[in-house]
């Protein structure tokens, strides 16, 4: 009896890949026996006990599959090895024909430009601990990536971007949730038409809230390039930054820039003025949670998105929208409660940077707010204050999509919220597009509705942003209609949104007072 | 990339490598339901076993000699030990180390048999806390040696299932299967279907969570107190 143990670095298969490796293998004549696992320690220990080579064994690491082989006879051996090389490439019997095969879509990067080897840009959702490992597969393919996995190390994220900074190639993440590249969206983005204006975002939600806030002033977007968000980070220092704007400054479409990111490093953000500031055309920055600087040196520090949108939409030539349209709600009075008692706001929000956005107005018009340092659960005590929630943050997103996508958890918190009698504004946002839920404001409405009738007749104001393009598969008219309907106020952003929340919390408490 | 490519570059259709997405995951109900030895032994008689779980649980499955039968053994023996340890009430990190770092990472799959046994124990072990089946330090020290088990030892899909399991987030299949397991109030109709959706997450992975929650529950019901 003859045995083999073949070792593939860095080919990390499901359980089902294996198996099916195994039984393929295993079918080959003259083999006895076919084993594939992952090349973890016991796995390695277990089968030097069960006779394989201890030697080739100890090559494997737990991110490579082992495959142990028993035969008949050397040759029988080898034809396993061949078999074996179809099965990986996905060519091997079972994978080449029928329907099953056709729908699998390719399992590597290798066999996806194989597939496809005119694409120049590979988009890589794997789970995190892969991640860098495909990436590098592609910028080795000379590819640019879009790497919307997230659970990617700070150490991986620099290497990946210092290598594709020296291939001139763009690494758009870990953790890239948005980007509009030639009018075709990756990950969650809006459909808005093409246009001159070029957007570079560490901020999935707020290249959102600005393509958007664009698309109701009628002008488009060039490309929008995300970045990840800790690209202006010191660490990472604006590589992918910096290259996304080179690009932009060379792309004869582009006739002026924006720029949003969370909380730069303020090293980096020394830095990339000076890039900003040599860009050779119209560039606004929008910073969020910082306060508005204006025009320093040609670069426009807004204060706002909204501000920051309506700078580039005024270099492209729209006029300035009236200040009547700007807001889509209609609603300034929170209900009358002849009863006393504390009165809070809560904001719920789905897009980090909208909430970073929304504490900053709301900061502005003098209501100030918490991030609470624990998780909010239904079954918990809300803790005290005015609180700003981002339930799109990792903690409240083990195990289950993006809030944008499932809207349980944070269903879940409007209600707790509503059974709170001291909250008496719900500061929420609705994110629609490409990738998010597909009709996301029934659902809401239908837990406001709960939240109110569990109130015992005390008001609660619910003020909603929506973030949608005229062109958005969910209908950006129907879902504002749908709020409406159900009794929120709804806005056309999320500053516009915290700017009537703010306004209605002194209100409720006058009638509070009375 | 030169400036003339970037129309080039931008143009192109992004090219989708296959997403694998991790299990969705919950923290279990924290009013699962009552429980009670009764309705566990209801529950083992009635409830769905695929093969895979029948063979970990007994010891016995694979070819003579083949790794797959050690495989079955070794899991046997080690979760055997561990559910031992656990209904005698032992509180000691150290008393559940060795069995636990001999299931990490063993056996088929991207999250290895032996991971996957280990968080359908972690998943039950909490579920009979409730019912004061398991003693409440016992579990936790369970769950302290889950979250330690050295990372470079599985996989890291499953090093990260073991990390969700020690601060009491478990795969959603099997959280629904083990909230229902032993309540005698719950639909037997409703836990057979449930049973049948976990066995079906993976190739084994599903079997194998099943396998490592229903080990403990024979424990109980044997009355098996100790080593």
């Amino acid at each position: 009896m003859s045995t083999l143990v073949l070792v593939r670095s860095g080919c990390y298969q499901d359980s089902a890949r294996l198996m099916q490796v195994s039984r393929e293998l295993a079918a080959v004549a003259g083999v006895s026996e076919a084993v594939a696992m992952m090349g973890t320690e016991t796995n390695r220990r277990l089968l030097a006990e069960s006779g394989f080579p201890a030697a080739e064994l100890a090559k494997a690491t737990p991110l490579d599959m082992v495959v142990a082989l028993r035969a008949e006879s050397p040759a029988a051996l080898d034809s396993v090895q061949v078999a074996l090389d179809r099965l990986l490439a996905g060519r091997g019997e079972g994978a080449s024909s029928g329907p099953a095969a056709a729908a699998k879509g390719p399992g590597t990067v290798t066999e996806a430009l194989e597939a496809h080897p005119e694409a120049n840009l590979v988009s890589v959702a794997v789970p995190g601990p892969y991640a860098a490992f495909v990436a590098q597969r592609a910028l080795d393919a000379g590819r640019s990536v879009f790497l919307f996995s997230d659970n990617v190390s700070s150490a991986d994220e620099v290497a990946l971007k210092r290598r594709a900074a020296g291939l001139g190639l763009l690494v758009m993440g870990p953790d890239c949730g948005t980007a509009i590249l030639s009018g075709v969206g990756l990950g969650f983005a809006n459909r808005v038409e093409r246009g001159p204006v070029g957007i570079v975002g560490a901020s999935g939600t707020g290249i959102q809230e600005l393509s958007c806030l664009l698309d109701r002033r009628g002008i488009g977007v060039s490309h929008a390039i995300g970045t990840g968000s800790r690209d202006l980070s010191e660490a990472v220092d604006g590589a992918m930054t910096e290259a996304g704007l080179a690009l932009l400054a060379r792309d004869p479409e582009t006739t002026c820039v924006l720029l949003v990111a969370k909380h730069p490093a303020a090293s980096v953000a020394r830095r990339l003025h000076g890039v900003l500031a040599r860009l050779g055309k119209p560039v606004a920055v929008r910073y969020l949670g910082e306060i508005a600087r204006g025009d320093v040196e040609g670069v426009f520090y807004a204060g706002s998105l909204d501000e920051a949108a309506e700078k580039a939409a005024a270099w492209a030539g729209a006029q300035a929208l009236p200040a009547a349209t700007t807001t889509a709600g209609t609603g300034r009075r929170a209900e009358g409660d002849p009863e006393q008692g504390e009165s809070r706001l809560v904001g719920l929000f789905g897009g980090g940077s909208l909430a970073a956005e929304a504490r900053c107005v709301l900061a502005a018009h003098g209501v100030e707010t918490v991030v609470p340092d624990v998780m909010l659960t239904a079954h918990s005590p809300l803790p005290p204050g005015n609180l700003v929630v981002d339930t799109g943050d990792d903690a409240y997103t083990v195990g289950r999509p993006h809030p944008m996508v499932d809207q349980t958890v944070r269903c879940s918190l409007i209600r707790a919220a509503g059974a709170d009698l001291s909250v008496r504004v719900l500061l929420l946002d609705l994110v629609l597009g490409d990738g998010a839920h597909p009709d996301p404001a029934p659902e809401i409405v239908q837990n406001v509705v709960a939240a109110r009738a569990a109130r015992a007749g005390r008001p609660l104001s619910v003020v909603v942003s929506v973030c949608g393009s005229r062109r958005d598969p969910q209908g950006t008219r129907r879902q504002e209609e749908v709020l409406r309907q159900g009794g929120l106020h709804v806005a056309s952003s999320a500053a516009l949104a915290a700017g009537e929340a703010a306004a209605l919390l002194p209100l409720v408490r006058e009638e509070v007072a009375r | 990339m030169r400036a003339s490519e970037i129309t080039t570059f931008l143009d192109a259709a992004a090219l989708q490598v296959r997403a694998r997405t991790p299990l969705p995951c919950r923290e279990l109900d924290p009013q699962p339901g009552p429980v009670s030895r009764a309705s566990l032994v209801l529950d083992l008689a009635c409830i769905f076993l695929p093969a895979r779980s029948r063979a970990l649980l007994s010891g016995q499955g694979g070819e003579p000699g083949s790794v797959e039968e050690a495989v079955v053994k070794w899991a046997n023996a080690r979760v055997d030990a561990l559910v031992g340890t656990l209904l005698s009430g032992d509180v000691r990190v150290a008393s559940y180390r060795s069995d636990a770092a001999a299931l990490t990472g063993l056996g088929p799959g991207l999250t290895p048999t032996g991971d996957d046994l280990l968080v359908g124990l972690a998943a039950m072990s909490q579920r009979l806390v409730g019912g004061g089946l398991v003693e409440a330090r016992a579990a936790v020290a369970f769950s302290t040696v889950l979250a330690g088990l050295p990372a470079g030892e599985t996989t890291p899909a499953a090093q990260r299932l073991l990390q969700n399991a020690a601060r009491g987030v478990f795969p959603s299949a099997l959280a629904s299967v083990v909230e229902m397991i032993g309540n005698p109030n719950a639909d037997p109709e409703s836990l057979q279907t449930l049973t049948v959706g976990l066995a079906s997450v993976g190739a084994h992975s599903g079997a194998d969570l099943l396998a490592g929650a229903l080990a403990l529950v024979n424990g109980v019901v044997d009355g098996k107190k100790s080593r």
